[in-house]
């Protein structure tokens, strides 16, 4: 009786702990002491393994002839070729280097690795192109800010530890190409070439849902997807690849059953999982095979295999699936904003959806229904899916973002069906078009895709847009934090250009700070965005009061060009050599906005004035506050 | 360029905001009672020895500075 209560109670543990394994959550009040030790050990083991595993893939062991064996900040020359398509943006190409050998005072040695290299802007050359560089090796490092991206482990993720940033595009020599280029890339070529003749904010979009290129998506087109929740259709999601295989599989499947001697021989729901596959690939791999991409290819695929296993309701394994693969590939894909917010979001609708909305419905049922009612239903649904993916997804896109779109919801109801159900398949077919050599037929597909484009743009950029986005901020205006305070606050940061900082005074009046390191005759490259735009999105500031550039150089012109470009500056006082480069645009813009950029060498500056520090005439800051004094 | 300033040396500074290889000559002229030092060089051990000012590197997080009237507060954003 012993053995066989012993064995009863073996097997009740056993079928509790394939209920946990199985992901079934187990209800831990009604656990006795031992299951919960069983229980806790399991996670335990898995969140050490998985620590295990992050700092493996953070800080890998290099093999003796990876590029991380090679000096840092020394020039040197080396070469490999393009593994990866390049991304082009309006100020930079970046272009990922499989290296090959590099050049040593002993002649060519072999190395490995992968390397990022950043250049000016250049025809981006194709897969497979041997490339020769000259330049210096950097190690990614984040800048140590509130509101900067850790780069360094978004790179580790992508299996990339070494950086190069040329300043001419001189430096970089293409030898030769692999071949005639691939049936994928020809594909791109035809697309951009379709694309050429739409307009600006179409070809905009269209290049970013179909090709992944957002190097034409002007920021300020960005600031109105963000303001209004929608920024998830510009990058190529589980959303886009999901619509398409939703609707090819409606498609195939509505297709399949006007046959019926088809249906006696043929699982039409598998064939049509099958089918809905093929484009899903297609597209991810036309998308440029970004590791986002690849990481939505991955779960739409596992939700496709589950269906054609015949286990279509079992999404929340397709889920665990999909996660366990892309994790098992790399553990840091687990702090990546879109594969958070990509599974945070199916985890919110999986759980939610199914406790508002019973799966009760038949097609008898649905016949009985009014047409208004099944409008009404659907109506209803689409508006809970909506809301549950924004409510879910809201604390993480507050976080990386600092900006929540209260009506985002309703505004992605109208442009999700728009832009993903209708924009987007039909661009879809366009491709397909252009690469059966149907070009005309693939013209005519652009010009009706890009009316319901054109209208869910529009609609986001005006009408509902502004309306909600105006509604949101008359809401909130009762909690606007008032800018009066009786302290004052310098914050100084992190930089790679020099000086950057933020004074706000006593009076709640925001000064920003700026002064670059001296550059070098044939290093005007300039540098990067810096560190300022980031933060001050963080402090969730849209308005300067001025921006004093101490110094300005080709260093920290893009900076101060993001500032003019993201926020409303009340005057720009500079000091540094004659403009050229990018200061010419900065000045231009600054003079078109109704700012023009003044001289602190000959007009009077803003609040504290700066100061000449003796014979060198050169600007400082100096603040007064109680007494006290910071120059 | 610093040793130029034209503030008396007898008043002392409540903050320095200086780049990291700023020389310790004029850390000692100004005897700042709190030092940030932004830049990625490494400033000289003398610069930040014990008995100098509270020092700062931005390097290894952005530093902010209050000003009440109860006196001047640094504090270093850790990520």
């Amino acid at each position: 009786m012993l053995k066989s209560g012993s064995l009863a109670g073996g097997q009740d543990r056993f079928a509790q702990g394939v209920k946990v394994l199985s992901g079934g959550v187990p209800d831990i009040g009604r656990l006795d002491f031992r299951n919960l030790l069983v229980w806790v050990t399991v996670f335990l083991f898995f969140a050490l393994l998985g620590v295990g595993l992050y700092h493996q893939a953070l800080t890998p062991d290099f093999p003796p002839n990876h590029l991380a064996s090679l000096p840092l900040q020394e020039e040197m020359v080396l070469s490999g070729r393009i593994y990866r398509p390049s991304r082009v943006g309006p100020e930079w190409v970046r272009l990922y280097v499989a290296a090959e050998a590099w050049n040593s005072p002993q002649g060519w040695r072999p190395v490995a690795g992968r390397l990022l290299v950043s250049a000016p802007p250049l025809d981006a050359p194709r897969v497979g192109t041997r490339v020769v560089i000259r330049g210096k090796l950097q190690k990614p490092r984040a800048l140590q800010n509130p509101g900067t991206w850790n780069r360094p482990r978004q790179l580790a993720a992508e299996g990339i530890f070494r950086q190069m940033h040329l300043s001419d595009k001189e430096h970089l020599v293409l030898v030769s190409s692999t071949g005639t280029p691939s049936s994928f890339e020809g594909l791109q070529a035809g697309v951009r070439r379709l694309l050429q003749d739409l307009a600006p904010t179409t070809r905009a979009m269209y290049l970013a849902m179909l090709l992944g290129d957002q190097g034409e998506v002007t920021h300020q087109m960005r600031r109105q997807f963000s303001r209004t929740g929608t920024s998830h259709l510009l990058a190529i999601s589980g959303l886009h690849l999901g619509a398409l295989a939703g609707i090819t599989y409606l498609i195939v499947f509505w297709l399949l059953r006007r046959f019926p001697w088809l249906l006696l021989r043929v699982n039409v729901m598998k064939l049509a999982a099958v089918a809905a596959a093929v484009p899903v690939v297609a597209y991810a791999q036309l998308a440029g095979g970004s590791p986002a991409t690849q990481r939505a290819e991955v779960m739409i695929l596992a939700y496709l295999l589950l269906v054609l296993l015949g286990r279509p309701r079992e999404v929340w394994s397709a889920l665990g699936l999909a996660a366990l693969v892309l994790l098992t590939w790399s553990p840091l894909l687990l702090f990546s904003i879109s594969f958070q917010l990509s599974f945070v979001a199916v985890a919110g609708l999986l759980f939610f959806l199914p406790r508002w909305f019973a799966p009760q419905e038949s097609d008898s049922v649905d016949r009985r229904m009014g047409w208004r009612t099944w409008w009404g239903r659907r109506f209803i649904e689409a508006l809970a899916v909506s809301a549950v993916a924004s409510l879910v997804t809201a604390p993480l896109v507050a976080h990386y973002f600092q900006v929540v779109s209260l009506f985002g919801f309703l505004v992605n109801l109208v442009a999700i069906p728009l832009v993903l159900m209708l924009a987007l398949p039909l661009g879809g077919l366009a491709v397909l078009g252009e690469a059966l050599s149907l070009t005309p037929l693939a013209r005519v597909f652009l010009e009706i895709g890009q009316i319901p484009l054109n209208l869910g743009y529009n609609l986001i950029a005006t009408l509902v847009g502004t309306a909600l986005v105006g509604a949101a901020l008359m809401s909130s205006l009762g909690l606007t934090p008032g800018r009066g305070s009786t302290s004052g606050e310098i914050t100084i940061l992190d930089s790679n250009t020099g000086l950057d900082g933020v004074l706000v005074a006593p009076g709640g009046q925001r000064v920003v700070m700026t002064a670059a390191w001296d550059v070098w005759p044939g290093r005007e490259g300039g540098g990067g965005p810096g560190a300022l735009p980031n933060y001050l999105h963080w402090r969730q500031w849209r308005c300067l009061d001025a921006v004093l550039a101490l110094k300005l150089n080709a260093r920290n012109a893009q900076e101060m060009l993001a500032l003019a470009q993201q926020f409303e500056i009340g005057g720009f006082w500079w000091a540094g050599s004659r403009p050229a480069g990018k200061m010419i645009d900065l000045m231009n813009l600054l003079g078109d906005a109704g700012c023009p950029g003044l001289s602190l060498t000959s007009t009077r500056p803003p609040l504290n004035p700066p100061t000449s520090l003796g014979d060198t005439k050169a600007p400082c800051c100096r603040t007064h506050h109680g007494g006290r004094k910071t120059p | 360029m610093l040793q130029n300033t034209p503030w008396r040396e007898e008043d002392p500074l409540t903050v320095l905001v200086a780049p990291g290889e700023v020389p310790p000559a004029v850390v000692a002229r100004l005897k700042p009672k709190t030092l940030v030092l932004y830049g990625q060089r490494a400033p000289q051990a003398d610069t930040t020895k014990p008995a100098g000012p509270c020092t700062y590197l931005t390097r290894q997080g952005a530093v902010t500075l209050t000003f009440t009237e109860a006196g001047a507060a640094g504090s270093q954003w850790r990520p």
